[in-house]
């Protein structure tokens, strides 16, 4: 395949997969916590407070620390005049081409977290796979939709 | 044409059985309800009586109540048929009016089950786009020639209305000369060499033990005591008379489902027909093919016979098939050219040379697992030595090594304008797909960090079905290929 392609997300992915991993991670030690409440009330076995104990922080590790910059790093889009081209992946990177032709719809979504840096998912769904491009700027993605929808519709009609 | 018609009274019979076969949990439900519950004690003393009667009651109420259900469905079901359109009238209470127009409809499928070859009737499935059955029309029961006018008018584009003044068997003879039919012995060496007898042979392994939980105690330690008492001949000879039984079962079933296969063009449109039982019979639009698939399984790659298959996508009822249809089951590898060239034409592929991919990438994967396998058994075989082991290991990677050369081999690719062709190896099957650029919705390039200094990577991508989709993968190519793939699949 050609070059990868050109684009990179917006800054803020990093910090809002940060935030999402942080959540994570805290939904996990609340969980954590009341197990270990749990061991020493019914006295069970001590190790399972260990276990408990070293997810989320594998947890921190992985999706607060390590993740989020790789992530980035490696994700890349372009839209060109034909067809998508992303790029994803950690270790193994994955390239992918939809040509617009293909393509059956977009959807723009947006969490709490996204909204407060005023970013947006855009999500390309062909007849049998879907495909996301996190965490673009809102007017960005607002803009790609209408793009994308309106040049698949074009080459449609010809 | 245009009066309104009722379908064969047998119809009531069908509508009867898919009925029972719908809510037969329902039944089974009730019957244990009734047969548990003391309904005794509501009755009045005098019709007092065992709860075998009120099950029997209940169950005759049933089909007392089915039956009439059935009868009032086919009373109730009209047809019509009109120059352009069918028109179904249904309903026993609330009545739909659904006019299904020819330019609608995505296929028609004839199907015989064993009931419609007595009375020499069909069942006509009508296929729009939506895949929902209660949109689609059904004529569950009407004239065999009826259907077959029905559907040929269909296919050839031709008014359906003048179906009364229409000579089909003529005309249809002239299609017959391009006609797959397959002879029995082909469908045996098929049904004998079917992935479905690995599958039969594992459940074979698994009976015996299971036996003991299911025959009374005494009858299996009896039986087991013989057994054991027996010579080694008589456990070799029961042994392969048991897996000659299975295999037996396999072809049966292989037979009754595929027996009277056939397969042939008409116009745009490929017919299957094949069942003993039940007749099927399904026509498939060229447009709706999004990929052929040839392949040969572990039993057919030595003879070099390959079962032909299509992923297709679009209005199908049968949710087991998942959008593949066999639409051959076995081909001798000279055949494959010319099935081609007669039943897919725009799919021909011959004179197209097969271009093989890098050997490089062979040698990293057997490098990769050799040391897989090398480091943790010579770690091992300071604790414990043994020569069988040993030879295990040698074994393991000479059988590993012969599998990566085998692959190389039937590896490769080729392109003829709009088509792709790829020869690979998936699931211990030999296989050939042929794929046009315009039903490849994505094109997908994987790599790892080590591919990446070996200028290797994996080709991905899907294709449309009435499921997920189908997804093929291509690894292991060059990135120098993937190149050449991209280029095509992006020119206009």
């Amino acid at each position: 395949m050609r070059q990868p392609p050109k684009y990179q997300l917006a800054k803020e992915a990093i910090t809002v997969w940060r935030i999402a991993g942080m959540i994570m991670f805290m939904i996990l030690m609340i969980i954590a916590a009341s197990i270990t409440y749990l061991v020493f009330r019914f006295d069970w076995p001590r190790f399972i407070v260990g276990i408990a104990a070293s997810v989320p922080l594998i947890e921190l590790i992985l999706h607060v620390i390590i993740i989020p910059k790789i992530r980035f790093k490696r994700f890349r889009y372009e839209i060109l005049e034909d067809e998508i081209y992303i790029q994803r992946g950690l270790i193994i990177v994955t390239r992918t081409l939809v040509p617009m032709t293909r393509i059956q719809h977009v959807d723009t979504k947006q969490g709490p977290i996204l909204k407060k840096y005023n970013l947006m998912t855009v999500t390309i769904s062909t007849a049998a796979t879907t495909h996301e491009i996190p965490a673009l700027p809102s007017e960005e993605a607002d803009r790609l939709r209408n793009d994308i929808a309106v040049r698949a519709r074009v080459i449609e009609d010809e | 044409m245009n009066e309104q018609h009722k379908l064969h009274p047998l119809a009531i019979l069908l509508f009867f059985l898919k009925l029972m076969k719908d809510s037969v949990w329902l039944v089974i439900s009730g019957v244990i309800f009734i047969g548990s519950s003391d309904i005794n004690t509501l009755l009045p003393e005098r019709f007092h009586t065992s709860s075998v009667i009120f099950v029997l009651i209940f169950i005759l109420v049933i089909i007392l109540v089915f039956a009439g259900i059935s009868w009032f469905k086919w009373h109730r079901f009209r047809y019509m048929i009109h120059p352009d359109a069918l028109q179904i009238t249904q309903g026993i209470i609330v009545r739909h009016d659904r006019t299904i127009k020819t330019k609608n409809i995505h296929s028609m499928h004839v199907n015989q089950h064993i009931f419609h070859q007595v009375f020499n009737l069909a069942n006509l499935k009508i296929e729009t786009a939506g895949s929902d059955v209660n949109v689609d029309g059904e004529l569950k029961a009407i004239d065999l020639e009826l259907a077959r006018r029905l559907k040929y008018q269909f296919t050839n584009d031709l008014p359906l209305g003048n179906v009364t003044d229409f000579t089909p068997s003529h005309l249809m003879e002239g299609d017959k000369k391009d006609d797959w039919h397959s002879s029995i012995y082909r469908l045996l060496a098929a049904g004998v060499t079917t992935g479905r007898i690995g599958t039969l042979l594992a459940i074979a392994a698994v009976i015996p033990p299971e036996l003991s939980n299911y025959l009374p105690e005494d009858i299996y330690q009896a039986s087991e005591s013989w057994v054991l008492k027996q010579s080694m001949v008589v456990w070799i000879v029961l042994v392969s008379v048991y897996i000659t039984m299975m295999i037996a079962v396999g072809v049966i079933s292989f037979l009754l489902k595929y027996g009277q296969f056939s397969l042939h063009r008409e116009g745009d449109y490929l017919v299957v027909k094949h069942g003993l039982i039940e007749k099927k019979e399904t026509q498939l639009h060229i447009n709706r093919i999004q990929a052929i698939t040839f392949k040969q399984n572990l039993f057919r790659m030595p003879f070099g016979w390959s079962g032909c298959y299509v992923d297709f996508a679009g209005g199908e009822f049968d949710a087991k098939s998942e959008g593949r249809l066999l639409l051959y089951p076995l081909l001798r590898r000279r055949e494959v050219n010319t099935f081609l060239k007669q039943c897919v034409p725009e799919y021909d592929m011959k004179d197209v040379k097969l271009e093989r991919t890098d050997a490089i990438s062979y040698f990293y994967r057997m490098v990769r697992f050799s040391l897989l396998i090398l480091i943790p058994s010579i770690i091992g075989f300071f604790f414990y030595v043994r020569w069988w082991l040993i030879l295990a290991v040698v074994s393991l990677l000479i059988g590993r090594g012969v599998f990566y050369y085998l692959e190389y081999r039937l590896k490769g690719y080729a392109i003829r304008e709009g088509v792709l062709r790829l020869d690979y190896l998936h699931r211990f099957s030999r296989s050939q797909t042929l794929v046009k650029r315009k039903h490849m919705l994505e094109l997908n390039r994987i790599e790892t960090p080590a591919m990446k200094k070996l200028q290797v990577c994996h080709l991905k991508f899907a294709v449309m079905n009435n499921f997920i989709g189908q997804h093929f993968k291509f690894s292991w190519i060059s990135v120098l290929q993937m190149k050449i793939i991209t280029e095509w699949f992006t020119k206009k």
